[in-house]
């Protein structure tokens, strides 16, 4: 009778998650539908955790690259973090998933279709060791496979896996990992940047670009900071001190004023112009690489 | 037995719906059409009566961008939403902003006051300046009332731009007091490669 008892339990049970997996897709699937246009409402009676009262948010690494290689620069592959094994504590595993996701940005960006493929393995092997594996399923990995020549795919799939392991953070409620992943892409981001800048010319598109991202660090560390009582978060806040010194030397001044709007376009902000010594990018550059290779070098 | 079907009944339907936000993002995702692509700053979030958050997102110089809202309907009359950047200069509000409800204010008591100066004014140059002005006056809040009326019952759903130079904008997100439900808000970001306009 016991037994009896016990089965009846997981048989309901079983009843019940099947009947409210159906209805939820049953729910998405007419919501998608009817979303191709830009409104506004929606039935939804779903329930997550609140929206934090500030968030402060960081550009996915692609959106860096799709700029710069625009731009007209140059690849090199010798800037890529070699493949390494394995990490084995928790941080640097998060730091370095930023790092290969960067790479994986970069190589998308400039269509290294057999080199994605390897970076795109490392991503989702690492991703996996975190517990994201779901994030990253073995069809997307068939599908870039499948698109070797397309280059459009090839972003789009990158992208994604990136974008996903993001979504199954953010559901999870793990701030901090996803904190660290974003300030190891960061840095990897920079460290590929800055090298991709053949000679120092204050005016030049990407030295531009890289001063700018100014606003993004200050986004970077406002973020760091919601979880500074976590012993590896305030470590990095530390070792980014003196990188912040470095920034706070670049200084930005409007070069047109008043914010326009045309027929076709709202332009917002003011355009400006960065100014950055050549002794100010070298620290820079300095200070990224000092703290790449501090990453690449975890166990 | 009855304990596990109480279990199942009261504790399984939340466990099921205390995932959903984020998936919200996921349907306003397979909105976007090309040129445009999902940029990992959207986000979205739980929101009850009194709630506000604000989100920061950095917009590129180089880029044109789209931000969309999506508000489950049980709190969509309570939602506010603006867009500012950081000095607080106000590009966008869903529905009548509070900023442009003081200023259609404003522009009503100054008609009353120069209706009231006008009917001091016996004849002359004054006076015709103060009837050109009134005229004007009236032509603005006319166009002000529209506008009001168009964001309140036409609201406009997102907002597309092209920012001058790599900024942060601050878009801010919240729930009137009086809203008894509650649900979710999706802020949906989007962009492209900007386009030149002109030769």
């Amino acid at each position: 009778m016991k037994t009896l008892k016990k089965y009846s339990f997981f048989i309901l049970l079983t009843i019940f998650t099947t009947l409210l997996i159906v209805s939820c897709n049953n729910n998405s699937s007419t919501n998608s539908e009817d979303n191709q246009s830009d409104s506004l409402a929606t039935d939804s009676d779903s329930v997550s955790e609140q929206m934090p009262e500030v968030v402060y948010q960081v550009p996915a690494p692609d959106e860096l690259f799709g700029l710069i290689k625009n731009s007209g620069c140059k690849y090199r592959d010798d800037i890529l973090s070699p493949e390494k094994s394995n990490f084995e504590a928790k941080a640097s595993q998060e730091l370095n998933l930023g790092v290969y996701a960067a790479d994986l940005a970069y190589l998308a960006a400039f269509d290294k279709f057999q080199q994605s493929l390897k970076y795109f393995s490392k991503v989702k092997s690492m991703s996996d060791q975190l517990g994201l594996s779901t994030a990253i399923g073995s069809e997307m990995y068939d599908r870039l496979e499948k698109n070797m020549s397309n280059s459009d795919s090839l972003l789009d799939i990158t992208n994604n896996s990136y974008y996903n392991v993001i979504q199954k953070l953010e559901e999870s409620g793990n701030g901090k990992t996803l904190s660290m992943i974003i300030t190891g892409g960061w840095i990897e981001s920079m460290y590929i940047a800055v090298n991709l800048v053949d000679k120092f010319n204050e005016s030049d598109k990407n030295v531009q670009r890289i001063a700018s991202q100014k606003i993004i660090f200050n986004n970077l560390m406002q973020n760091l900071e919601k979880y500074n009582k976590e012993e590896e978060i305030s470590t990095q806040i530390n070792n980014f001190s003196t990188l912040k010194a470095i920034l706070e030397n670049i200084k930005k001044e409007t070069i047109e004023n008043d914010t326009k709007v045309n027929s076709t376009k709202v332009i917002v902000g003011q355009k400006s112009k960065y100014t950055i010594t050549k002794e100010t990018f070298e620290s820079f550059k300095s200070e990224i690489t000092k703290l790449r290779n501090q990453i690449i070098k975890m166990s | 037995m009855k304990n596990y079907i109480l279990i199942i009944f009261f504790v399984f339907p939340f466990t099921v719906l205390a995932q959903n936000c984020t998936e919200f993002l996921g349907i306003q995702k397979t909105g976007i059409k090309y040129p445009w692509k999902y940029d990992a700053q959207s986000k979205s979030g739980y929101f009850v009566a009194g709630k506000s958050s604000q989100l920061n997102i950095v917009c590129s110089e180089g880029k044109d961008y789209k931000v969309s809202f999506l508000s489950s309907s049980a709190i969509l009359k309570y939602t506010n939403i603006s867009i500012t950047d950081e000095s607080g200069k106000e590009y966008y509000s869903l529905g009548v902003s509070e900023n442009k409800k003081k200023e259609l204010e404003q522009k009503k008591k100054l008609l009353i006051d120069l209706q009231n100066q006008k009917i001091k004014i016996k004849t002359g140059k004054k006076k015709i300046e103060i009837d050109a002005n009134i005229n004007n006056l009236k032509v603005e809040i006319e166009k002000s009332q529209q506008d009001a009326e168009n964001a309140q019952y036409h609201p406009q759903t997102f907002f597309e731009f092209t920012p001058a130079e790599t900024m942060n904008l601050v878009i801010h997100i919240s729930v009137n007091e009086e809203a008894t439900g509650k649900g979710c808000i999706g802020a949906l970001v989007s962009n492209k490669k900007a386009e030149k306009s002109g030769f």
